[in-house]
């Protein structure tokens, strides 16, 4: 049985890398796909802030929601909570405080991870060193989750761990997915011809490039890339599978009943959802309830595991 | 040899020009020679160019840096991560040599446990009035509250670090015995690891004596001290938190053990006495607490109640005889510079032996004779609180000045019990990567030995060494730095 207080660090500790993960690629994908827009077309870099919910906080510190203060705020500012630098040195804080339960070499890959982002991350705002260091970054975190997926025991820190990651995957595709189908309700409205392009740039942002062409095909249309980033029940990044998996890892560390049953009922609900028979202000409310359920989820963790509380007997 | 010139041609001027009186030097005989053991190392390393010397150094340092070798120092107000100091250049220790070491700090060790059972007990030694019983009654470091119990094995210290240094004959002296929380053996244990990393050749048709087997034996004399009987007891390694300056060394060693690493709030102590962590599946009892808190902080109930860090009941537990501590509470008091001074007669006293390994001569404020002593030639001696550790309040005659000099002797006069006196040692130097170039610096040995139902005493142990040249302070948090330490043969 570990400790409240070493399970909830790992949480975090998989949440942060997850994040920083999710959010290099997001901006990764975005300033790719800027470059094939024409000029004028382009949806601007507010769409980043909004799709992280991050625009009160960015403009605490900026005015203008330039390219080069945008990429500042998300990449290489120490200051502010949602740059991947800071979210970065969360991680390695909450490893460092449970070493004792990984392998020393996920703290040694880690603790060398914030170094490149402490050492190169304001060197990274530019355009051409940008997509280097994003790359590099991308390719570490991935290290970093084989090497935890290929090292750590078969136990409960790996299930916090693995929760943290669902959890936080599940979120960060939500958010994914609403600035598409966001983007499609204007485009609607101001009858501008869809572009597929954005789709791809969708679709990288959640690494499901080659995925969607093998189980889809290679036309990109907004309902079949929305559709497969929620539904596909094997995309490893897709709602359904994050959804799916929390329900697995919450019985395997044997949860409450009534944590076991809301995120079992998440993810048949996410399971149900057939978006051809909803139309856009249906889906937004059902993103809308999701990400609410998600909040609950988490508080669910804290009331089950986190939170210590004495009247809990050991198994 | 070849025509450029070799790394070592500074260090041979060096050992040559120095007189004969100054300090031993551990790899380099004074014809500027290496030493028999040292050998080998000493020509691995002449076939390095200042270059490649300089390239292995930054390697060693990026090494650190990547496996967050690190030690925390409170500066400004600050807590700041610092990479562990390092040097390249291994010290070297003949095992014959180390052989008689081994036996000498366990001898030790022995007597300073039955020192602190019977001061807590039936306090014979001081009946015997071999030592001043105001002397031990009267320390804070002497805590009432443990009086009348016997722990395991009547073993109390369990892991004590003692400070060797050598003098100008290469003699070694214990200068003092570390039995709170002696700190250092996980940066004995990465030294090594490092000395691998990045000097793999050195160890080119060696036989070095592993550190590596420290945990092990630490677990094994933890779990021999478990109130439960069980195959795995639950052993814990208790830490104040992240911003202590060992916290790398706590997680360290709760990783190599395979035990839980708490802080106070994550145990809690019921109305039966029995100690309990706080799991995710609720409580779990625990059997040993290897605590790296100092003893007023561990339980507020018992001791300090403005303590944040200890668990409430903790003292009762231990008492209750529901959970063991390592060291035991109170251990302090015979880690104090003045009993220090006694050790020698401990040994005779309690274990009827003389001792293997020799105290350096001791001045006691306390006693006239002494002080007067001390207070006439304070420009030769060094003097030191009796109850500081870090190297902090250590005055060293000869590199103060005469204002410092006053200045201690109304220290001294005002408070005689609180310090001591010894004669200025020239400690022992070793070659070390200095700017560029090899040169001797001072240093000195921090063994660890451990003590429970059996004793082991790592080979070797951490070296630390004085970076400024002249200087005698090897502390990491006053500039010094480190080196793997080698016994062959």
């Amino acid at each position: 049985m570990m400790l409240s207080r070493v399970a909830e660090r790992l949480y975090w500790m998989a949440r942060y890398l997850e994040r920083v993960e999710d959010t290099a690629r997001l901006i990764d994908a975005y300033s790719h796909v800027i470059l094939d827009l024409p000029k004028g077309a382009e949806p601007g870099w507010s769409v980043l802030l909004e799709t992280l919910e991050a625009q009160q906080e960015f403009h605490a510190s900026y005015k203008a929601t330039t390219e080069t203060n945008v990429m500042k705020f998300l990449i290489s500012n120490s200051e502010t909570k949602k740059s991947l630098r800071s979210s970065m040195r969360f991680a390695r804080e909450n490893v460092r405080t449970t070493r004792d339960v990984l392998p020393s070499q996920v703290w040694e890959l880690v603790n060398e991870c914030y170094l490149l982002s402490e050492d190169q991350s304001t060197n990274s705002i530019s355009r051409k060193n940008r997509a280097v260091y994003l790359t590099e970054l991308i390719g570490r975190l991935q290290q970093i989750n084989g090497l935890i997926e290929s090292s750590v025991l078969r136990d409960q820190p790996l299930w916090y761990m693995r929760l943290g990651r669902m959890i936080e995957r599940a979120d960060m595709t939500t958010r994914i997915v609403n600035a598409g189908v966001t983007a499609m309700q204007q485009r609607a409205a101001d009858q501008i011809p869809e572009i597929p392009l954005l789709w791809g740039s969708l679709l990288r942002s959640v690494s499901g490039v080659s995925a969607y062409r093998r189980r889809v095909g290679p036309v990109l249309d907004a309902e079949s890339v929305i559709n497969f980033v929620l539904s596909s029940p094997n995309f490893p990044r897709s709602l359904v599978y994050c959804t799916g998996s929390l329900e697995e890892i919450v019985d395997l560390l044997k949860a409450p009943p009534g944590l076991s049953r809301a995120a079992r009922q998440t993810a048949s609900k996410m399971r149900r959802l057939d978006i051809s028979e909803i139309d856009v202000i249906e889906l937004n409310q059902f993103i809308d309830d999701f990400q609410y359920e998600l909040g609950e989820l988490n508080a669910g963790f804290y009331d089950a595991w986190f939170s210590y509380r004495m009247d809990k007997t050991t198994s | 040899m070849s025509v450029t010139k070799s790394i070592w041609a500074n260090y041979e001027t060096v050992a040559q020009t120095t007189p004969p009186s100054a300090s031993y030097d551990e790899l380099i005989n004074e014809n500027g020679r290496p030493r028999a053991a040292a050998r080998r190392v000493y020509r691995q390393i002449g076939k390095f160019s200042a270059d490649e010397l300089q390239e292995r150094h930054s390697a060693a340092e990026l090494c650190i840096r990547e496996m967050g070798i690190s030690f925390t120092v409170y500066s400004d107000g600050e807590n700041i991560d610092r990479s562990w100091p390092y040097d390249l250049i291994p010290r070297i220790i003949r095992a014959k040599d180390w052989k008689k070491m081994n036996s000498g700090l366990i001898q030790r060790s022995r007597a300073l446990n039955a020192f602190i059972d019977d001061v807590y007990n039936k306090q014979k030694i001081l009946a015997d009035e071999v030592l001043p019983a105001e002397l031990v009654l009267e320390s804070p470091n002497y805590l009432a509250q443990c009086t009348g119990i016997s722990p395991a094995h009547g073993v109390w210290a369990h892991v004590c670090g003692s400070d060797l240094v050598r003098d100008g004959r290469g003699k070694f002296f214990v200068l003092e015995d570390n039995l709170r929380v002696p700190s250092g053996v996980s940066y004995m244990i990465e030294n090594r690891e490092v000395s691998k990393r990045v000097l793999p050749e050195l160890f080119l048709n060696e036989v070095v004596q592993s550190v590596g087997d420290y945990p092990a034996q630490l677990y094994a004399t933890l779990a021999s001290l478990s109130p439960r009987s069980r195959k795995r007891p639950c052993i814990v390694v208790l830490t104040p938190g992240i911003y202590n300056s060992a916290y790398f060394e706590h997680a360290f060693l709760a990783q190599e053990m395979g035990a839980e690493l708490v802080e106070g709030s994550d145990l809690f102590v019921d109305d039966r006495d029995t100690v309990y962590m706080k799991t995710v599946g609720g409580p779990k009892q625990v059997d040993v607490i290897y605590r790296r808190i100092d003893d007023t902080f561990m339980d507020p109930e018992a001791f300090r109640d403005d303590s944040t860090l200890g668990v409430s009941g903790l003292l009762r537990a231990w008492r209750g005889g529901k959970v063991a501590i390592a060291n035991a509470p109170g251990s302090g008091v015979a880690d104090d510079k003045v009993v220090y001074a006694f050790v020698p007669e401990m040994i005779r006293y309690y274990l009827n032996e003389e001792p293997l390994v020799s105290n350096v001569p001791t001045y006691l404020c306390m006693l006239e004779k002494d002080r007067d002593y001390v207070l006439e030639h304070i420009a030769e001696l060094v003097v030191k609180p009796a109850n500081e550790s870090g190297g902090y309040g250590i005055m060293v005659g000869p590199h103060s000045d005469s204002a410092t000099h006053r200045r201690y002797q109304k220290l001294i006069e005002a408070n005689p019990r609180n310090y001591i006196a010894q004669p200025t040692l020239s400690l022992s130097t070793a070659p070390t990567y200095c700017d560029g170039e090899i040169a001797p610096r001072h240093l000195d040995l921090r063994p660890f030995i451990l003590q429970g139902k059996e004793s082991w005493v790592t080979p070797g142990g951490l070296t630390r060494v004085a970076l400024k040249e002249g200087s005698l302070i090897v502390n990491s948090s006053q500039g010094g730095g480190s080196k793997d330490t080698w016994i062959v043969g």
